[in-house]
């Protein structure tokens, strides 16, 4: 399914140069050029998709989130302006996506602890499979486990940094901040997350 | 790590502990970096559609276009008829005499104000006796308003002159300067005319009566209910740029109560202001 999805978009892929830098292709997509909007999208489909995932850990959301993404890019590229790289305003539009989907989320968690307390045997939709959860490695396992726990500003601390590797200077324009304040917001997120993190390993028996 | 370092961590037990679940973070770091993330198996065609699907959906359709342009047009055309068929103001009658002498017998104070003469209508009343400067012992009224909100110029109907009324009349014919149904035959009103704009700008209230009958309004004219056969004339008040006020200390002004909310508040007409009521 996800080889002939692939195998599909390169073969779609052909019909814009592909030597275009982003913010060309935004120019030419902004004009309408269906082709660009593809080659932006195949561009940048996977690394969106591994941030979302990384943020949701559930597949199906993801994929949406990740829709979501394209069409609220494609649809506002008049407010580009290209003061910022392509990938970067593209970034920020996922993390606002993912920051409503997280309040969605917990809201719908609530509800179902609250139908949980009424004895009501409602099934999680987004429990991990026990058969799945055993075959996977303890380390993402306590690593998400402990994510999940923190606060959205700190999650994404974490992801972009920690894990998407980024630069302080790419986060502060995807932030919309300073260096500085993102150094910070990275030292409390690591502080926080190695909180929750740390009797998670010790279960693991990772840490003594 | 440096020796000194390293020598400081051997000792200390809580920087021991912090170095330990920092190697474990990174470790952990590490695993879930090189852990494969899934394939995003969205394919562009769906986004594609999803795109085009908005734009569709965005879009106005043509009945609401054509639409919107007939109701606006309807509208223009209802309100177009209305002030076409609008009910004609008739004319007032006007006490020319009245309104000269009080300009005689008062001097101006005041700067002259580009202000339009208010026509007398024609043909109204007979010529009619000096006017009658009522005595009173209170202060003279001021009314403050602010500079801004008057108006330059009055306007040349009659009707948007003097909206006010003193007594209840029947509401057999429309007027514009009476504005209330009474009970008897006869309007009452009263009306402000300016005068001698040569001499500055003077306003003089004067009452005034309509008949409902054209032909017996100059016999209506007279107020014997208030004043007798002569045409009352309740004051000359000089006007200065931003408030009237009585700088002729040897006239005198009926108490007259000013500021009625109604009058306060309407600001389409600088005559407005001394519409009163006693």
């Amino acid at each position: 399914m996800m080889d002939r999805a692939l195998a599909m978009d390169n073969l779609y892929a052909g019909a814009v140069d592909r030597t275009l830098t982003d913010e060309q292709l935004a120019t030419r997509a902004r004009a309408g050029d269906t082709a660009a909007m593809e080659e932006l999208y195949l561009r940048y489909r996977q690394p969106i998709f591994r941030v979302v995932y990384r943020s949701t850990r559930n597949l199906d959301e993801a994929e949406d989130i990740v829709q979501d993404v394209f069409l609220k890019a494609f649809e506002r590229l008049h407010t580009f302006r290209e003061q910022s790289r392509f990938s970067t305003w593209l970034m920020r539009i996922a993390l606002n996506l993912c920051t409503d989907r997280a309040r969605m989320r917990q809201r719908r968690q609530e509800l179902l602890e609250r139908e949980a307390n009424h004895k009501l045997a409602w099934s999680h939709p987004d429990a991990p499979d026990p058969v799945e959860t055993a075959q996977q490695n303890a380390f993402n396992e306590a690593f998400y486990t402990a994510l999940n726990q923190l606060p959205d500003h700190h999650r994404q601390m974490i992801i972009l940094r920690d894990l998407e590797e980024m630069e302080y200077e790419e986060i502060a324009q995807i932030l919309g901040t300073s260096v500085g304040a993102v150094k910070l917001r990275v030292m409390r997120a690591r502080r926080a997350f190695k909180a929750k993190l740390e009797p998670l390993l010790r279960a693991i028996g990772e840490l003594e | 790590m440096p020796d000194a370092l390293q020598a400081h961590v051997a000792r200390c037990a809580q920087c021991q502990r912090a170095l330990r679940l920092e190697s474990a973070y990174q470790r952990v770091l590490r695993a879930v970096r090189e852990a494969p993330t899934p394939a995003c198996e969205l394919p562009w065609a769906r986004v594609q559609a999803r795109l085009a699907a908005r734009v569709v959906a965005r879009r106005t359709p043509v009945w609401q276009r054509y639409a919107l342009a007939g109701g606006l047009a309807a509208a223009f055309l209802v309100a177009s008829l209305a002030w076409l068929t609008r009910t004609p103001v008739p004319t007032l009658p006007s006490d020319a005499s009245t309104e000269a002498s009080l300009a005689a017998s008062v001097p101006s104070p005041a700067p002259p104000r580009a202000l339009p003469e208010i026509a007398a209508p024609e043909g109204g009343a007979p010529p009619s006796p000096a006017p009658k400067h009522v005595a009173s012992t209170q202060p003279a009224p001021r009314l403050n308003r602010p500079a801004q909100a008057r108006k330059p110029a009055l306007p040349a109907t009659p009707a948007a002159q003097s909206p006010s009324f003193a007594q209840p009349t029947t509401p057999a014919q429309p007027t514009a300067q009476s504005t209330t149904p009474a009970q008897s035959d006869v309007k009452l009103g009263f009306r402000t005319s300016r005068l001698n704009p040569e001499r500055g700008e003077r306003i003089a209230l004067s009452a005034y009566g309509i008949s409902p009958n054209p032909s017996e309004m100059v016999e209506a004219f007279a107020f014997e209910a208030l004043s007798g056969a002569e045409p009352f004339t309740i004051a000359c008040l000089p006007l200065s740029q931003y408030e009237l006020h009585n700088s002729n200390p040897q006239v005198e002004y009926l108490p007259i109560r000013y500021g009625t909310p109604s009058s306060l508040s309407s600001e389409g007409n600088t005559d407005d202001a001394i519409i009163c009521s006693f």
